[in-house]
């Protein structure tokens, strides 16, 4: 909450409907009338194990950057000559020969003031060798202590959280993991700690169907149009129900994201060598087996160049929500639209991240981390359609 | 139908083979379910709380115990009209009912006989028009009122010895019915008339252990008045009953219990993670099962097979999902009929009572053939794949149904089996 100038706000998104976040129902749409529950996953211990126990000594990692560029860097971080003494006498330097490393002391870290940490954490979020940088822990609310249930993890390490977090959109960022361990004493807390991290909110999505609903517009919604029909039957033998019934969107999903939501990879599904990102799991969004070359980037963008096109709203069930870096014009992230304000998003390839349903602002927050990203929404080209138009990139 | 003799000696059978289990608690289990047969207004824990009855009921019944309260409701699934469109029924039914025997006429005769066909009828079938021999095979065109006039226990010694033993024969893989038969698949409005349900209710027939069944689809779809009403035949007959399952919460659910019984001993890493997410939030109250479902069920629950599914024609069948539950995926060997059987001999014990969420129940024909297996959910609650095709969707059935549906010959066989403790992990 230190950083509260921190710059990387992120605009309301209005594009695809007023969010409800308040409300527990989705704006009125195709897609029916959505009472939408908030749940929080976390990643099961068998999960965190696996994951090698992180040093309690924070890292700062410069890759292509030699000893002098970084302590160019880190001078410029502060004016104040007693910091930059205390600097210099608590953040060692090792060098290698393709990179700098910085281990800072705990008191440097806290006492680095909000613009020199915003400068910090620009130049660490740029390298995956910078975990926590690259991708912080979000927690997607101002108020830490309602994010984590009480008891879960130390009062000493909410009150850290607390102080080193910093705006992201409407969510806090907190990067400093290593510099929270100290505040655990026993494994089993380390444990609880670690997995109270993973922490992701998550969307139960139902269905109210009431009688007279004009059901035949539901399923064309959820089945895209006949074009995702392996829900179909459950949806029609829901129109055969009498009285007023609801449904569970999860229910008729199509098969790869159904199995997916609201879990964490399996070890098993890293044996290529990369766990499912967000690339993987929105081009395999419709397919009933998917295919494993999706989680490479440059084959993700050649699908995405040789078979959509760019569409405005309103989105139909299953279109891509993009987001790109405009700066560097790189593609930072994909999703599928679900409805309203929500989509179907696997936030990065880490194990420790799940298949959720999120809104879109909360998406484009989390990729806003390093520049404001920039929102766009594709659908797959119709080949059979004579306005099938030209591919957009 | 439920009334009728045919089901009251399937129930019969049924409560006879069970008696020859041997295993008290299991015996205990199943008697029960057999009983409920005609009693579906009994809960898992004995309490009569509302009826299942053909998706007419707005109120769901509720199995209450270690899994906390599961709240079913009756649902009707129809085959996807993609999967219509290569339907052999829907290109051959012109060519009219034949009955093909590869045998002589004498032999022919002799069946038809002692199927209980009347002198009468036999000479009919046995003379021109009616009748010619081609390459080895007698072959009959029977003429539709004769089919008609048949008696239910004609058809059962009949179709079983026509033709040859392949997958396409219609006679001898015939289409079982649910408990109920026809009468309680059309229940839930199908489009058709009342003398096409009532032909197709005629044409129905009880195998020896009280199963349901139905062959004749050429002479029902001969008498449609045109493709719409064909498609309409096609989708009610292969109708399958599902349920709608939810997991009832409130401020006096165990949570813990509830927790542990869909955790299945850490084999549902998944399912209890989600359930671990929901069970913080209080006010979620009702919860569809499918987030509790490991990942191959959650995936199938309520679908049809995809072709892609498959290797060449081998569709994942009862067998590879049942011993699939816990996979992440279903594995290509499951597809391997043999490998299956193997597994489940060298990984699978017989199972005690309670039953464990996953547990798998197989069913046992009089030869000692392995005909059906399915996954215990909560309750009277199973997950089954009932038969290979690619017309059977993979869904919750109550166990009577599911016994119901096997009832192949006098004595049939029930056992839950579970995973032996070294391979839990």
């Amino acid at each position: 909450m230190k950083l509260s100038g921190f710059i990387f706000m992120v605009s309301a998104l209005t594009m695809v409907g007023v969010s409800a976040a308040d409300s527990g129902k989705c704006s009125p749409g195709p897609w029916g009338d959505i009472r939408v529950s908030e749940i929080f996953l976390e990643a099961p211990e068998s999960l965190i194990r696996l994951i090698p126990a992180p040093s309690r000594q924070t890292v700062w990692r410069f890759p292509g950057m030699d000893i002098e560029m970084v302590t160019t860097l880190l001078n410029s971080l502060t004016d104040d000559p007693v910091l930059l003494q205390e600097m210099r006498r608590e953040v060692p330097l090792q060098t290698f020969e393709d990179e700098t490393r910085a281990f800072p002391s705990p008191g440097i870290i806290r006492a680095l003031p909000v613009a020199a940490q915003i400068s910090l954490y620009r130049v660490l979020s740029r390298f995956e060798e910078n975990p926590w940088y690259f991708q912080p822990v979000i927690i997607e609310t101002d108020s830490v202590r309602s994010w984590f249930p009480e008891g879960r993890i130390p009062a000493e390490a909410i009150s850290l959280i607390e102080e080193l977090s910093f705006p992201l959109g409407d969510s806090l960022a907190f990067v400093d993991v290593p510099s929270l361990l100290p505040t655990v004493r026993t494994e089993r807390e380390e444990i609880d700690l670690r997995k109270a991290l993973t922490r992701t909110r998550s969307l139960l999505l139902d269905v109210q169907v009431t009688p007279g609903e004009d059901f035949d517009r539901l399923v064309d919604y959820w089945t895209c149009s006949d074009t995702a029909l392996s829900g179909k039957p459950l949806l029609e033998s829901f129109r055969l129900l009498p009285g007023s019934f609801s449904f569970n969107v999860a229910e008729v999903l199509p098969p790869v994201p159904r199995k997916h939501l609201n879990s964490f990879p399996s070890p098993g599904e890293g044996l290529t060598g990369s766990y499912p990102n967000s690339f993987w799991s929105t081009l395999n969004f419709f397919k009933i087996s998917p295919d494993p070359r999706f989680m490479r980037k440059l084959r993700a963008e050649n699908e995405l160049s040789a078979h959509y096109e760019e569409v405005q709203p309103p989105l139909k069930f299953g279109d891509i929500v993009s987001f790109r870096d405009p700066a560097r014009n790189q593609l930072l992230h994909v999703c599928s639209y679900i409805a309203d304000d929500i989509a179907y998003t696997k936030n990065g390839k880490s194990v420790l991240e799940p298949w959720v349903f999120m809104r879109i602002k909360d998406i484009r927050s989390r990729h806003s981390i390093r520049n404001d990203s920039e929102l766009s929404y594709l659908r797959r080209i119709d080949r059979s359609s004579p306005d099938a138009g030209p591919a957009p990139f | 139908m439920r009334g009728s003799r045919q089901f009251r000696t399937g129930r019969v059978w049924m409560l006879l083979c069970l008696h020859l289990l041997g295993c008290a608690h299991q015996l205990a289990a199943l008697e029960r379910t057999a009983a409920l047969i005609d009693q579906p207004g009994l809960s898992a824990t004995g309490k009569t709380v509302s009826s299942l009855n053909g998706g007419n009921s707005t109120a769901p019944v509720v199995y209450e115990g270690s899994w906390g309260k599961v709240g079913v409701r009756e649902l009707t699934l129809e085959i996807p009209d993609a999967n219509l469109a290569h339907s052999k029924e829907l290109q051959t039914w012109r060519s009219g009912t034949l009955w093909e025997f590869y045998n002589n006429i004498a032999t022919v005769t002799q069946i038809l006989r002692d199927s209980g066909l009347n002198e009468s009828d036999i000479a009919t079938l046995t003379s021109t028009p009616c009748s010619e021999y081609r390459d080895g095979a007698t072959i009959l065109r029977p003429p539709d009122d004769l089919i008609i006039g048949m008696s239910p226990q004609t058809r059962a010694r009949l179709y079983p010895r026509i033709g040859l033993p392949v997958r396409d024969n219609k006679f001898q893989n015939a289409v079982p019915f649910i408990s109920g038969g026809f009468p309680r698949l059309a229940e839930v409005p199908s489009g058709l008339s009342p003398e096409t349900i009532d032909l197709i209710c005629r044409l129905s027939y009880a195998k020896r252990g009280g199963g349901l069944y139905f062959s004749d689809w050429k002479l029902v779809l001969s008498r449609a008045a045109d493709d719409a009403e064909r498609l309409r035949i096609i989708k009610s007959i292969t109708r399958e009953i599902s349920l709608h399952a939810s997991l009832e919460l409130s401020e006096y659910t165990d949570r813990r219990a509830v927790l542990d019984y869909w955790g299945a001993g850490g084999r549902n890493q998944a399912g209890r993670t989600a359930l671990e997410a929901i069970l913080e939030n209080r006010e979620i109250r009702h919860l569809d099962l499918v987030h509790l479902l490991p990942p191959v069920a959650k995936r199938l629950i309520n679908t049809y097979p995809e072709r892609e599914e498959g290797l060449g024609d081998d569709m994942p069948d009862c067998f590879a999902t049942a011993f699939s539950f816990f996979s992440n995926a279903l594995p290509p060997r499951m597809l391997d009929g043999e490998s299956v059987l193997e597994i489940h001999r060298e990984r699978y014990e017989r199972a005690t009572a309670p039953w464990q969420f996953g547990d798998v129940l197989m069913i046992q024909s009089s030869q000692g053939q392995w005909i059906h297996a399915c996954n215990f959910i909560a309750g009277e609650i199973l997950f089954t794949k009932n038969g290979r095709s690619n017309n059977r969707p993979w869904v919750f059935q109550t166990t009577n149904d599911v016994l119901s549906s096997y009832l192949v010959d006098e004595r049939i066989q029930a056992f839950f089996f579970r995973l032996k403790p070294e391979f839990r992990e």
